[in-house]
């Protein structure tokens, strides 16, 4: 494999996304390129925001990462070895909060623990009422999916996903569907937690100021085929409050993107 | 019934539950008087166009001669082994359908070879009126239990069998994929996802076999049998005594309300997840 002594070259300590490239066979029965030679670097701790168009492909990427759909070239590398499919070390907080309608708050938060069989029964348990502290729903575990609002769910969707204490987390647009108040809380939050344990995200958006708040890299990408078109660094000071999105030096970050966005956008009318 | 599902600190966040009390019992006040008074309407023109001599008792009784043949009947040993016959004609059936339905289902659901291999012939079976088996299968195991069990058994497998299979094969694509993304193997997926999806199917089939089961075992005796409720109601026609017919209809009446009724409460508390209606 060629990628491979590409990935050797530039090991490092975390995931690796090295010239993937998705191809869907179209109906008529030719090819539609998804993604094109992607590459991402999300080193241990890091907090990665993947921004695009709708219909870049930005979730198939996350989908590829997380092992749950095939890619047809490049690789997927952890340290520096290829991984495929679904792994422990990775977790996936998806767009839709994806509850068990039939299991309450704990036992949807218990979930992936059930499936992997580990920790221990009495550990998960603890571990779950620890999370359903931490992010928010304490009185709320023995409720069932249907009786919670939308943000309380995607709270459950993440508590199921650290859990399992996966060393990277994958975020699919997990706030997109909530109401602007909401989603800034959540934001807020998630960072919160980030700063508390620093694992890995990487984070899947279209929303331009939710990406340069939370990130300390930005992955701008192109649509049809998605291709990484810039790669933007966020030096914005940490912790990170809502204040700092009215700050010249973040907007001025969200207006640079934008534009690069914006070019896309115009290029595709012409 | 009240479904109470934990306990919810009074906070903002919550939205509204669907708290509808008192219109519940509003509306349920208002459907037994209306759906109850109907019925005593009913049976008191009953009685009257008998008494008045309307219509002729001997052919259509009155509620009055039903409910005092019903009372003798109660207190006749005979008339329990009857039940008896058809209790345990139903059981059986019932239960073996139920049991080869369920892991039939599921296994159609969840193999598409199985379903591709199996369909056709069951759906040939499906559409053959099960009734006109009835002489082959009298033919093959003569009347008695094993016939009416079998009876019961074709009519009450099909409900179930084709609920089943379309409780398992809507199993949530976005549900697959999450338990995917945790390293779920294929039984996982069928346990932890589809088959409790397929619960609220399952229950719906369950009710509908039952009703037919019901049907199969009295068809059954009615058609040819010497013993249980059919057989009952067949003797009793043909000598006249139609109160006798009546009785035992009623009493079937109240075994399949009861039968429906203690099967919605078990969906009721197997499914408190879902939104009430």
């Amino acid at each position: 494999m060629p990628e491979a002594a590409t990935a050797g070259s530039t090991f490092r300590q975390g995931l690796a996304v090295r010239g993937l490239t998705k191809i869907y066979d179209s109906h008529r029965g030719g090819e539609t390129v998804a993604l094109d030679r992607i590459t991402v670097d999300a080193g241990d701790g890091e907090f990665i925001a993947i921004v695009g168009p709708s219909g870049c492909g930005k979730s198939t990427l996350l989908h590829c990462v997380a092992g749950l759909i095939p890619h047809e070239g490049g690789s997927l590398l952890l340290d520096g070895a290829a991984v495929s499919g679904p792994g422990r070390e990775r977790a996936v907080v998806f767009q839709d909060p994806s509850l068990l309608p039939w299991r309450t708050v704990h036992g949807n938060i218990l979930y992936g623990m059930d499936i992997q069989r580990r920790p221990a029964p009495d550990v998960a348990h603890a571990r779950v009422e620890s999370l359903i502290d931490l992010v928010g729903l304490r009185g709320f575990e023995a409720h069932y999916p249907f009786e919670l609002s939308g943000g309380m769910r995607q709270r459950v969707n993440l508590a199921r996903a650290l859990a399992t204490q996966p060393r990277i987390l994958l975020m699919d647009e997990p706030f997109g569907a909530l109401d602007a108040q909401t989603r800034e809380l959540m934001q807020t939050e998630l960072l919160a937690i980030w700063e508390r344990d620093r694992k890995t995200v990487i984070f899947v958006t279209h929303d331009i100021e939710e990406a340069v708040y939370l990130a300390d890299r930005v992955y701008v990408l192109s649509a049809r085929p998605g291709r990484v078109q810039d790669v933007v660094q966020i030096d914005l000071p940490r912790p990170r409050t809502p204040e700092i999105k009215r700050e010249a030096a973040f907007t001025a970050i969200e207006l640079g993107i934008w534009r690069m966005l914006q070019g896309q956008q115009q290029k595709e009318v012409r | 019934m009240a479904l109470v599902i934990g306990t919810a600190p009074q906070e903002g966040l919550v939205p509204a539950r669907p708290r509808a009390p008192k219109r519940g019992e509003g509306a349920r006040w208002h459907r037994l008087m209306l759906g109850g008074g109907f019925i005593v309407l009913f049976l008191l023109a009953w009685e009257l166009s008998s008494r008045v001599g309307w219509i002729d008792p001997r052919f259509s009784s009155s509620p009055t001669r039903v409910v005092s043949m019903l009372l003798r009947m109660l207190v006749d040993p005979v008339f329990w082994m009857h039940v008896q016959a058809t209790a345990t004609g139903f059981a059986v059936g019932w239960g073996i359908s139920v049991v080869s339905a369920l892991l039939l289902g599921v296994s159609m659901g969840w193999y598409r070879l199985l379903r591709d291999a199996l369909e056709p012939f069951f759906s040939a079976l499906y559409a053959i009126p099960r009734s006109a088996l009835m002489p082959l299968l009298l033919l093959w195991f003569g009347f008695g239990l094993t016939y009416k069990a079998i009876l019961v058994g074709l009519l009450a497998f099909f409900p179930l069998l084709l609920n089943t299979i379309s409780g398992i094969r809507s199993a949530d694509a976005t549900l697959i994929r999450m338990a995917r993304s945790f390293g779920a193997d294929d039984r996982q997926l069928l346990w932890t996802v589809a088959i409790p999806g397929a619960v609220p199917f399952i229950l719906t089939g369950l009710r509908q076999s039952a009703a037919l089961g019901l049907v199969g075992v009295i068809v059954g005796e009615l058609f040819s049998s010497s013993s249980g409720l059919g057989y009952l109601i067949s003797n009793a026609a043909q000598t006249f005594q139609t109160d006798r017919v009546f009785a035992v209809i009623m009493v079937l009446a109240v075994v399949g309300l009861m039968l429906n009724e203690s099967l919605l409460r078990l969906e009721a508390r197997l499914v408190l997840w879902q939104p009430r209606r």
